[in-house]
């Protein structure tokens, strides 16, 4: 499904995520459905944020797998 | 607008009114600095893991008690440092209990958590990969273009939104949100070999 995605759609979404997490409101309903229903958004959104993270600490352990086997675990509470 | 706090009440808000997406994106988020956070706290890997989601399941569960009176993240990081020592005080109960119920030394039985807690629990390959992240995160700083790394160091250490961003850079927010965002993709590009994507794969 991803495959299919055009580049010109993949870049408006990693725009519309990087606005979102900056508190850019005109992108929340746009941004919550792209975390909801790609993975490849998912995945940017845990990418722009390991970034910040990765800058603001010398180290951090955060591979996605790890990251998604957490958030897995989160959801069946959720 | 547009600064961290800012951010989350958007996301709080739609988790609030019952879309827990919107709440697993403040997991995404916040799940590395909670965890950095109860790691000062407990040295078991493992219960820090735990510990961690023991905070956002909490946090969920409060959430319709949550009124933003403070920021999300201080309510937040309340919630880790509450759960973090109830799990301490729990596991030295398990340690005096398991101490009373020792037969001799010897007896084959594993460390109590109190030990585990005591030593450190990360493994020599995650420890490679944090390492890893950090590293290629930093080269591909240093590799950006002085208007981009500026605009992304004044966002994500400094912390400034995007108006104070363009007050220091002098020039328009539209700018700021154009440079913030190509440095994030011309980073996030040399990580994603790293991070291994699994597109198309549900989290």
């Amino acid at each position: 499904m991803n495959d299919d995605t055009p580049s010109s759609q993949r870049e408006l979404t990693r725009q519309c995520l990087s606005r979102l997490m900056d508190g850019d409101a005109s992108e929340l309903e746009a941004g919550c459905r792209a975390f909801g229903s790609d993975a490849a958004a998912r995945a940017d959104w845990h990418a722009y944020h390991l970034i910040g993270d990765a800058m603001r600490s010398s180290d951090i352990d955060a591979s996605p797998q790890r990251d998604a086997a957490f958030l897995a675990l989160s959801l069946i509470h959720i | 607008m547009t600064d961290s706090a800012d951010a989350d009440v958007l996301l709080v808000d739609r988790a609030r009114r019952g879309e827990p997406r919107a709440f697993e994106m403040l997991v995404v988020k916040y799940q590395r600095r909670i965890e950095r956070l109860i790691a000062r706290m407990i040295r078991d890997s493992a219960l820090v893991e735990d510990v961690a989601q023991e905070t956002f399941i909490r946090a969920y569960r409060a959430l319709p008690q949550f009124r933003g009176e403070s920021a999300f993240y201080t309510w937040l990081y309340r919630i880790a440092v509450n759960t973090a020592k109830k799990a301490l005080v729990e596991a030295k109960r398990d340690l005096l209990v398991s101490e009373s119920s020792l037969v001799s030394p010897g007896e084959g039985e594993e460390p109590s958590r109190v030990e585990n807690e005591l030593s450190d629990g990360e493994t020599p390959e995650a420890l490679l990969a944090s390492k890893e992240i950090a590293a290629t995160v930093n080269a591909a700083i240093d590799a950006l273009s002085d208007d981009l790394r500026q605009a992304i160091v004044l966002r994500e250490i400094e912390g400034l939104s995007y108006e104070e961003i363009a007050d220091v850079m002098n020039c328009p927010i539209g700018t700021v949100r154009s440079r913030i965002f190509r440095a994030r993709e011309a980073i996030a590009l040399r990580l994603r070999p790293l991070l291994g994507t699994h597109e198309g794969e549900r989290w």
